[in-house]
């Protein structure tokens, strides 16, 4: 009678990375990077405090509002169309949560210009004091990693065209997924930094 | 076909990028003492005086800052033989790669031949001193070669898909350095703060970054020579690496 093989062993949770373990070099290093520079901008904000709290108060609470609601709306697309795309048989309603994710990301970036564009005319630049040059340096710096992050979404989206992914597919998605929730987390906390603490 | 002699070879261009490195590393701190580097809003006297008060070691920080880049060159070309074998065909991510890390050389020999200028005539203007100063430190920290150039290699770190030479982490490493070397565009905006040539994100987080790329970089290609070395002695075939 031929051997049957061991039965797996119950009650032990299989140990998965999302994405791939490298990819974490990437996206925990970027965090290193932001958070260096949350960093120098609250030290340049405890030395010119009066400067930063009257120049901030130029800024619209709704507008920061509304791009958080976009990038967290975003996020929990992702996190669907992902979980979808993970079945051993894609799911064809991944595609449009991409596909409304991704407008998320481009509703973001057109209300960005517009606050840019409305600061500028008001004569607000990144030589107008500290608080505006850090303003446009972080808020631009995330800019480009949205717009990064939005190439990463079309990309995902054409994967979920796929009937069924790859382990090294599925692992691309999820990285892709990881990195869209970096950027939202970014967010969120350039949000509190910039809009709300006041 | 490669041959053992072949393998020799590339294993001392590694040892000596080390000396090179090593070189520079001496040159830049040890010589021309700029770490920390001069502030951009330092004046013109104060440029001068740093580069007038030791002329000589100044020269000759410039001089080992030189050939320490000529020597660290070898580990590139290593590099771009194992991305070429990773790649296959028409190699396009490696003839990027070395195309863009051979421009941005260019960036380390002119800063070396200004710095040496304002080593070179004491007596000459101070205002042309800062300006060949500020040309010298925009041209070390200004990084838009680099960025092509560290994705290229992690795009081709990628298509080792068997991960025979680099690992898959490998990749993401110089992925974040292209992204960390972005900031480092803001150097000719500002003279002061985290951006400038001597603050965080405009000169050291990139130099930081720098050295866990150099050790893995030299690490997996001392590794991939030991593995080919010994599939040559096996009798086996190193062309064609591409899983």
């Amino acid at each position: 009678m031929p051997e049957l093989a061991a039965p797996a062993r119950a009650g032990r949770p299989v140990r998965h990375v999302p994405g791939e373990p490298g990819m974490w070099i990437f996206i925990f290093g970027d965090m290193t990077v932001f958070a260096v520079l949350f960093g120098v901008y609250l030290e340049a904000r405890a030395r010119q405090s009066a400067v930063f709290f009257r120049s901030a108060g130029h800024l619209s609470t709704t507008v920061g509002a509304i791009d958080t609601l976009l990038l967290l709306s975003s996020s929990l697309l992702v996190a669907r169309a992902v979980r979808l795309m993970g079945r051993r048989r894609g799911d064809p309603a991944a595609r449009p949560l991409l596909t409304a994710a991704l407008w998320c990301g481009a509703g973001f970036v057109a209300l960005k210009v517009t606050e840019w564009s409305g600061h500028l005319a008001q004569g607000f630049d990144p030589l107008t004091d500290f608080f505006w040059r850090y303003y446009y340096i972080l808020t631009g710096i995330h800019l480009f990693h949205v717009l990064v992050g939005m190439a990463v979404l079309g990309y995902l989206r054409t994967q979920a065209r796929l009937p069924s992914l790859s382990r090294g597919e599925r692992r691309l998605v999820e990285g892709g997924g990881c990195y869209w929730h970096m950027v939202d987390l970014l967010w969120v906390v350039l949000f509190a930094l910039l809009y709300l603490a006041r | 076909m490669t041959t053992p002699a072949d393998i020799r070879v590339q294993r001392a261009y590694l040892y000596v990028s080390i000396i090179g490195v090593a070189l520079i590393g001496l040159g830049f701190v040890g010589f021309l003492r700029l770490i920390p580097p001069p502030a951009p809003t330092a004046s013109a006297q104060q440029i001068a005086a740093h580069f007038l008060m030791a002329p000589s070691s100044r020269r000759l920080g410039v001089l080992l800052l030189l050939a320490g880049t000529v020597l660290s060159l070898p580990v590139y070309l290593v590099l771009l033989d194992y991305f070429r074998r990773i790649e296959g065909g028409r190699t396009p991510l490696a003839q990027l790669y070395i195309l863009t890390l051979a421009v941005s050389t260019i960036g380390t020999w002119m800063c070396g031949f200004l710095w040496s200028a304002l080593a070179f005539r004491p007596e000459q203007s101070r205002a042309a001193m800062q300006i060949l100063n500020d040309a010298a430190w925009i041209a070390a920290t200004f990084p838009w070669f680099a960025i092509p150039q560290f994705i290229a290699m992690g795009l081709c770190s990628f298509r080792d898909v068997a991960e025979k030479y680099f690992p898959r982490w490998f990749g993401w490493l110089n992925i974040w350095i292209a992204f960390v070397a972005v900031g480092g565009s803001l150097v000719i905006f500002f003279k002061d703060g985290a951006f400038a040539w001597n603050g965080i994100l405009g000169f050291y987080l990139p130099l930081l970054a720098g050295v866990p790329w150099f050790v893995a970089v030299l690490w997996y290609l001392f590794k991939a020579l030991r593995t080919d070395e010994q599939e040559l002695l096996q009798g086996v075939r190193t062309e064609g690496a591409r899983a």
